[in-house]
């Protein structure tokens, strides 16, 4: 029965998880200065879990500006998801001029309507805004086919992936290339551009008419494109 | 009759001791993988292991696909490295607000260099392949110098 019961035991010791609470000799003097490390080393602790929760809060969002007010400021995502955003007086506002520099600004250039991408602290649907960039409108990216060109008014009808149709003004700045595995990309033009072909198109959107942009660059894919017209004398671009 | 009871008493015990160890284990052991499977070491042939090989390069996938970087992140450096995957024997254009790159996918693999402002920048990805099969995947990452 002894052995039986010391059996018991021995399983009962090796099967339990063993948590072992070592005893140390509790100090009969602790000092002012001990105690004064103690707490250095736990700020310190808490010092590197906070900056650990910070990291993963760090976020950035790109959204247009519903609401202002004095310390906060709505925006909604292209996904359509609203943020809150706190401001402070330490918030810094950014803008760029027509080169793409970077300037300083303020929180009054912000508006509503307007794009900003905010960086900061994300926690659910709140950021604590640390820096704001005013942001332009992105220009649109647009791929399909050319269904009709007039060449009098210098536009050409584009049907789009979604099977939408684009009326893009070719203007002065324009730039139009053209593509082809030989050739790698060439320099092409508006009179080199045939119904049929297939093109990509970086455009500012047209804010007066709907599905209306004026083309910024265009790209003909000659390899895709039925005209598979090349510039006789091509020359290469210079990116 | 003692001897029962006291035999009696110590298999209850055990029992609990089993039922108690089994309750504290077990939701551990189920979080790691709900089946109860067991990783066998290397020396199994590895034709044996019921693992899906990776796909070679020539099996790679067939629609448009970006691996790096991750749309929405938040990038330290103004260089970036954009990787991902391609219909095989595709043409691929990648457009910034500041530039276009269009390069070949011809084992369905791509990468390129691109250069970000700072704020938002957004990347429009298309591959044209024969037949004028297209696909376009979008990418919103953003850049700032600033520390925070």
């Amino acid at each position: 029965m002894k052995k039986f019961l010391l059996i018991i035991i021995i399983t009962f010791f090796f099967l339990s998880k063993s948590q072992v609470f070592a005893v140390t000799p509790s100090p009969t003097g602790f000092n002012l200065i001990d105690k004064l490390e103690k707490i250095k080393i736990l700020k310190e602790k808490v010092a590197t879990k906070v900056s650990e929760l910070r990291q993963n809060e760090k976020s950035a969002v790109l959204g247009t500006v519903l609401d202002i007010t004095d310390d906060t400021m709505n925006i909604k995502s292209e996904k359509g998801t609203e943020f809150n955003i706190n401001t402070t007086e330490d918030t810094l506002y950014f803008s760029f001029d027509k080169s793409g520099k970077r300037l300083e600004s303020t929180k009054s250039k912000v508006t509503k309507g307007g794009l900003i991408s905010v960086f900061g602290f994300l926690q659910g649907n709140t950021m604590d805004g640390k820096y704001i960039y005013i942001e332009t409108v992105s220009p649109l990216h647009l791929v399909g086919k050319i269904m009709d060109i007039d060449r009098k008014n210098f536009t050409l009808t584009l049907k789009s992936q979604s099977q939408e149709e684009w009326i893009i003004d070719i203007e002065n700045f324009t730039r139009t290339n053209s593509y082809s595995p030989e050739e790698k990309t060439t320099k092409s033009g508006f009179s080199q551009l045939q119904p049929g072909d297939l093109i990509h198109i970086i455009a500012n959107n047209n804010e007066k008419e709907k599905n209306r942009a004026a083309g910024l660059r265009i790209v003909k894919f000659v390899e895709f494109s039925p005209s598979n017209t090349v510039s006789p004398t091509p020359t290469p671009s210079k990116k | 009759m003692k001897k029962d009871t006291i035999a009696a008493i110590l298999v209850g015990f055990i029992i609990g001791l089993v039922a108690a160890f089994a309750l504290v284990n077990l939701p551990q052991l189920f979080k790691k993988d709900f089946r109860l499977s067991f990783n066998f070491p290397s020396f199994f042939p590895s034709s044996a292991s019921p693992i899906p090989t990776p796909q070679k390069n020539s099996e790679v996938l067939s629609s448009l696909e970006i691996s790096k970087p991750k749309d929405q992140s938040i990038l330290e450096n103004k260089e970036i490295s954009l990787e991902g995957t391609a219909p095989k024997n595709s043409t691929l254009i990648i457009s910034t607000s500041q530039e276009d790159k269009i390069l070949p996918s011809d084992d369905g693999l791509f990468s390129t260099e691109l250069e970000l402002s700072e704020g938002a920048n957004i990347i429009s990805i298309t591959s044209l392949s024969e037949n004028s099969i297209y696909e376009t995947k979008r990418l919103t990452l953003f850049y700032t110098p600033e520390k925070f």
